[in-house]
């Protein structure tokens, strides 16, 4: 190859430290690019970050590795070809020109979450069904809290023969699908459009070695259909615990609300479990609160809300069966690591001119 | 099925109410075996255990179904042949003289524990990593704990390549296992005897249906031996994640102790125990949990128990302690009888019965 190829122009930014392995790795691997790292404030706020940069910092970029921040107007990065966001969705540039007005590569970093997402989803089920709060409570107190009238915990149910309904069989979803064949579970898959080949059914994204589910295999059944009674099939299959792991869309907006919630517990026959770690909208929440405490559900974990922070006085926070986390499931220390990975995985793919990992597609708004 | 001589004189005496159409299902299968059911409320001592249950009933049994409730001599059962527990371990009658005086068959209920254990393990594991606990005082101030990048989330790790160890291979390790394994885990084994062949490494007692480890091929390497030497070098094979799922007998008591600890320094283990509190020396094991060599512990079996309220182990911050209740649930009867079902059908075929008691070696 002489001469050389173009040099290709890669900025960082993001609102935390990369560490110097990392870097040294990328610079190792694609010694034609030129990388320019900058750290920002973690806020979502793009007018904020773009007062933390130069104006000519966007002017030469052929690649942009970031998080919230982006040029002002397309004019200002006009070299700009590949745009790689360190996060799974992609909201947050929907209503940037890059997305409306450009045709700009832009690619997600989902596939990084699964495991740790799924660790989230396993743990706050487990809590629930073994109780642990109650545990907790007991051991603050320093209470042995058995008695020969047996306690509780006698009614505790493991998940042998239960049955796991993921909606939104993605990286997340397979993992959690994963986890929960592993505990003796039955686990069906929902998923936007028909997977009816085995090809469909392959995750041909980014897999975190020794997890996911590659070749689509976990599942007993599929559906599929965002339409209300397609929706509505998969929600009547006796599930008994709902992972919500769906992109925010138009589609999936309030996607479940008391109609959905009834349908899933078989109408309050067989109430069900209900997480989400997917976006708090999707959910009907005053619907949700309304389902809690008439016992159509039985229970709920949610790392996200509507909105968020949640606000102090929603009802949610004290529903005894209700666990709330502050949007923590998908944090952890792999996460860098692994974006970059992948990251790393596109950049391959670009320099052999093959297709890219995980392009959103402007029409379907993921 | 028409008459037939019966040929066993079944007893099931437990504290608690025998569900109906578990009984119906046992005497349709088994018309050679006469049952006879019992529960007994928890007996506040022996003499009201003895009320309950009157020697003589003891009298023409052949099969006896039980968890503690045992005829006081064995003259007062001269045709038991076998006695199934309705527990995993049978150490609780190893003073006994059904135990120590004679040869009746002692078959456990070891098997059935794993899913419900293996969740146990698995969801102290994440409270801990994930710091559940602070999360849950969150949101009993209903407050939205995130501050931005520098929180203490970041520092969560999640179980993919770490390692964990399962101190004694057997129907409860297994299955922690398999949730490990599909969390990302590596996970070895140790065993008291070598398991050098796949035969050996099979699972050859009761397993659910879905779970377990049934042919060994989970873990990507094996250990063995009750000499501290092979211990330590099963414990020094860089262990994140330590599960003691061992039997309680005169070579596993107080296994883990400060040289053990000292090994399990390197990779800062976390430690959960499920098994028999004397298993651990409890003091040491608390030295190390102060002083960082163990990250954290999991302890749902403590010595003594109850756990009596001065202990520290209550109030350290990477401890979780449960009153051995990891065990216990809805699932528990049935799978009991079923391994009583299992045997019972291998008597009759005149097989090898699963779970038998190894005296010798204490389980």
């Amino acid at each position: 190859m002489g001469g050389g190829p173009a040099k290709e122009h890669l900025l960082c930014i993001l609102p935390y430290p990369i560490d110097d392995t990392i870097k040294h790795e990328l610079h190792k691997r694609f010694p034609n690019i030129d990388v320019t790292y900058k750290q920002v404030s973690f806020t979502a706020d793009t007018a904020v970050l773009r007062s933390e940069l130069p104006a000519e910092i966007w002017h030469d970029v052929t690649i942009l590795y970031t998080l919230f921040a982006f040029p002002e107007k397309l004019s200002d990065a006009p070299n700009l070809q590949l745009v790689q966001l360190s996060s799974a969705g992609s909201n947050q540039i929907q209503k940037h020109p890059i997305f409306t007005n450009s045709d700009i590569t832009i690619t997600t970093s989902s596939g990084i979450h699964g495991p740790q997402i799924a660790e989230w989803c396993v743990m706050t089920a487990l809590v629930q069904s073994h109780k642990y709060n109650a545990l907790h409570d007991l051991q603050k107190e320093r209470k042995w809290g058995k008695s020969a009238d047996k306690g509780d915990f006698h009614s505790v149910r493991d998940m042998v023969g239960r049955r796991l309904g993921v909606l939104g069989y993605g990286s997340i979803g397979r993992q959690v699908g994963r986890v929960a064949k592993a505990l003796g579970m039955d686990v069906v898959a929902y998923t936007a459009t028909p997977k009816d080949t085995p090809e469909k059914k392959k995750d041909a994204g980014f897999i975190v070695p020794g997890t996911g589910d590659a070749d689509g295999s976990i599942p007993s059944a599929w559906y599929s259909g965002l339409d209300k009674e397609s929706l509505h099939h998969f929600l009547r299959q006796d599930i008994d615990w709902l992972v919500v792991s769906v992109p925010l869309t138009e589609q999936t907006r309030h996607f479940l609300s008391t109609a959905e919630f009834k349908a899933l517990s078989q109408d309050g026959k067989s109430p069900a479990f209900v997480q989400n770690i997917a976006r708090g909208p999707i959910i009907d929440q005053p619907a949700l609160i309304e389902a809690l405490k008439d016992g159509t559900l039985a229970a709920a974990a949610l790392d996200v809300t509507d909105p968020e922070p949640l606000p102090e006085d929603n009802e949610l926070w004290g529903l005894p069966n209700v666990t709330i986390t502050p949007h923590v499931s998908g944090v952890g220390s792999s996460y860098t690591e692994r974006s970059f990975k992948l990251f790393e995985t596109n950049l391959e793919l670009r320099e052999k001119g093959e297709r890219l990992l995980n392009v959103v597609r402007r029409e379907r708004g993921y | 099925m028409g008459g037939g001589p019966i040929e066993d004189h079944l007893l099931c005496v437990l504290p608690f109410a025998i569900p109906e159409d578990i009984q119906e299902k046992l005497r349709k299968k088994f018309p050679k075996i006469e049952f006879s059911f019992r529960e007994t409320s928890y007996p506040k001592n022996h003499e009201d255990l003895l009320k309950q249950v009157p020697n003589e009933l003891f009298n023409d049994k052949t099969i006896l179904v039980t968890l503690s409730t045992l005829p006081p001599a064995l003259s007062d059962a001269p045709h038991l042949e076998l006695v199934q527990l309705f527990s995993a371990g049978s150490n609780h009658i190893s003073t006994h003289p059904i135990y120590t005086d004679s040869d009746i068959t002692i078959t456990t209920s070891s098997g059935i524990h794993g899913p419900q254990i293996a969740e146990w393990v698995v969801m102290c594991a994440l409270v801990q990593s994930h710091k559940y606990n602070k999360l849950y005082e969150l949101q009993k101030e209903s407050r939205w704990g995130k501050t931005g990048a520098s929180d203490d989330y970041h520092n969560v790790r999640d179980m993919v390549g770490q390692r964990l160890g399962v101190l004694g291979y057997g129907s409860i390790g297994r299955q922690v296992a398999r949730v490990g394994k599909a969390m990302g885990m590596d996970v070895i084994a140790f065993t008291a005897t070598p398991k050098n062949t796949s035969e050996e490494r099979k699972d050859a007692g009761f397993v659910i249906p879905g779970t377990g480890d049934p042919d060994g091929s989970i873990p990507s390497a094996w250990y063995s031996g009750l000499d501290k030497p092979s211990l330590h070098k099963f414990l020094a094979q860089d262990i994140d994640h330590l599960l003691i799922s061992v039997p309680l007998t005169a070579e596993t008591k107080h296994m883990l102790s400060t040289a053990e600890f000292d090994i399990l320094a390197k990779s800062k283990a976390h430690i959960s125990n499920i098994a028999r509190g004397q298993i651990i020396d409890q003091d040491a094991m608390i030295a190390a949990l102060k002083d960082g060599r163990l990250r954290s512990a999991a302890l749902d079996v403590t010595d003594p128990e109850p756990l009596p309220k001065e202990s520290e182990l209550w109030t350290l911050d990477n401890v979780v302690v449960t009153p051995h209740i990891s065990g216990v649930g809805q699932a528990y009867t049935d799978r009991a009888f079923q391994v009583l079902e299992a045997n019972l059908e291998r008597r009759e075929r005149g097989e090898k019965l699963i779970n038998v008691v190894q005296r010798k070696r204490g389980y």
